[in-house]
């Protein structure tokens, strides 16, 4: 059934001139050799003109009952005006269903684009003070080094209690005063410190200048920084 | 719906006049449009204005009786197809000397020579004839020229495919009772 439904349509395609230039051609040549689908094109073709004229009738019926040519024009352009009105409905349609899918994409993109973690969900996974020991301290000893670490211990601790924009004056201060092998710890709870303030940019840049020098705090500025930058689904 | 009497019925009580009109104008309309853009380069707004004046000096033949239902020797849309191709062609004359006329060899869904009118009573015959659901289903098809899944939609139907084979298994019987009738005349 699906064969003979397909060459159907394509007598009907042919009679109401909906074929390509290039079908119209392989089609003519088709029925050129052979004879049956000749005949077959010429019935339908008869077919679909006596339903033509079987539905015309009535409106022909009409038409002889018409008054006037004034009246006609007046049909014409009731119908028009129809047509019109159906032809801006659709477009305000269209219109519609465009603006309401460009929105969907629009949120969808925002939603796609926004941070898999968040800055907090970032800080909360990395600060662990209770586990802190400066890097530099691991078999310093020295006075000014412990002394160094106190206050940084100190300083990080004041992130915890709610005081991270001034911890982040005194950890900037560290970074210029403090003791070469003190700096990679400064820089670490300082870009700690900026995701608590949810500067994230900050956070990254301190994270940047970590990885450039590839210090004990490499693995977890690289992991970090990925994560700061990673989007929920682009 | 055309060739439902209950339509006739509304037409006489006047419910709403003019009703097959404008359907019929409508119906054309679409596929003038469809016609002139595939073959003529104008604007859509000088198409619909040749679209109006054939169909209004059509009806005028039929309303001043020069031309009558019964008398008509094709179809109304060949009459209004052949005015508006006369008319689309006369302005591509007078407003793009250059351009090229369509051969009147492509025609679209047209009638035949006059040796073929005896086949066309023939058939007229049986069409007139033919009982439901085909006659609505194909009317839908070759007269509304509705697609599969609007006839699908207005016949109830489950979906586009069992419309589709609908309509062939409604052409397949109509053209066997033709040529199983007419077949000794060996007129098709």
């Amino acid at each position: 059934m699906d064969k003979r439904n397909k060459l159907q349509e394509k007598i009907d395609d042919y009679l109401f001139d909906l074929l390509s230039e290039e079908e119209r051609i392989a089609f003519e040549q088709m029925m050129a050799e052979d004879e049956n689908l000749r005949n077959d094109v010429e019935l339908t073709r008869q077919i679909g003109n006596a339903f033509q004229i079987k539905g015309e009738k009535e409106a022909l019926k009409e038409i002889q009952h018409i008054s006037s040519k004034e009246e006609l024009k007046e049909i014409i352009e009731a119908a028009e005006r129809k047509h019109n009105e159906k032809r801006s409905t659709t477009t305000r349609k269209l219109l519609i269903s465009i603006s309401a899918v460009a929105a969907t994409i629009l949120i969808l993109v925002y939603i796609g684009l926004q941070s898999q973690y968040s800055s907090q969900q970032l800080f909360d996974e990395y600060y662990h003070p209770e586990e802190y020991m400066p890097t530099s301290m691991r078999g310093n000893n020295s006075e000014l080094s412990q002394e160094q670490a106190q206050k940084l211990y100190d300083v990080i601790c004041m992130i915890e209690k709610g005081q991270p924009e001034t911890a982040i004056d005194s950890l900037r201060h560290f970074y210029m005063s403090f003791e070469p092998t003190f700096k990679e710890d400064v820089q670490w709870n300082l870009a700690l410190a900026y995701l608590k303030v949810n500067q994230r940019d900050n956070a990254e840049k301190i994270l940047h200048e970590i990885i450039k020098k590839n210090g004990d705090y490499i693995q977890d500025a690289q992991e970090l920084s990925k994560k700061i930058k990673q989007k929920r689904w682009f | 719906m055309f060739g439902h009497k209950n339509i006739f019925a509304a037409f006489l009580s006047k419910k709403r006049p003019n009703k097959e009109i404008e359907e019929l104008y409508n119906t054309y309309r679409e596929l003038f449009f469809v016609f002139a853009k595939k073959h003529y380069s104008i604007d859509d707004s000088v198409i619909k204005d040749i679209y109006q004046e054939s169909f209004i000096a059509l009806c005028e033949n039929i309303r001043n009786k020069l031309l009558t239902p019964d008398n008509l020797k094709v179809s109304f849309k060949t009459y209004l197809f052949s005015i508006g191709k006369n008319k689309l062609n006369n302005y591509i004359r007078d407003n793009h000397p250059p351009m090229e006329i369509p051969n009147e060899s492509n025609q679209i869904y047209d009638e035949q020579s006059i040796d073929e009118k005896e086949i066309q009573e023939i058939v007229r015959k049986e069409v007139f004839n033919l009982g439901e659901p085909c006659n609505r289903v194909l009317m839908l098809f070759y007269f509304k020229r509705k697609s599969m899944s609007e006839i699908a939609l207005t016949m109830g139907y489950k979906n586009e495919q069992v419309a589709k084979n609908k309509r062939l298994s409604c052409m397949e019987q109509l053209k066997k009772i033709i040529n199983k009738k007419y077949k000794k005349e060996d007129l098709i």
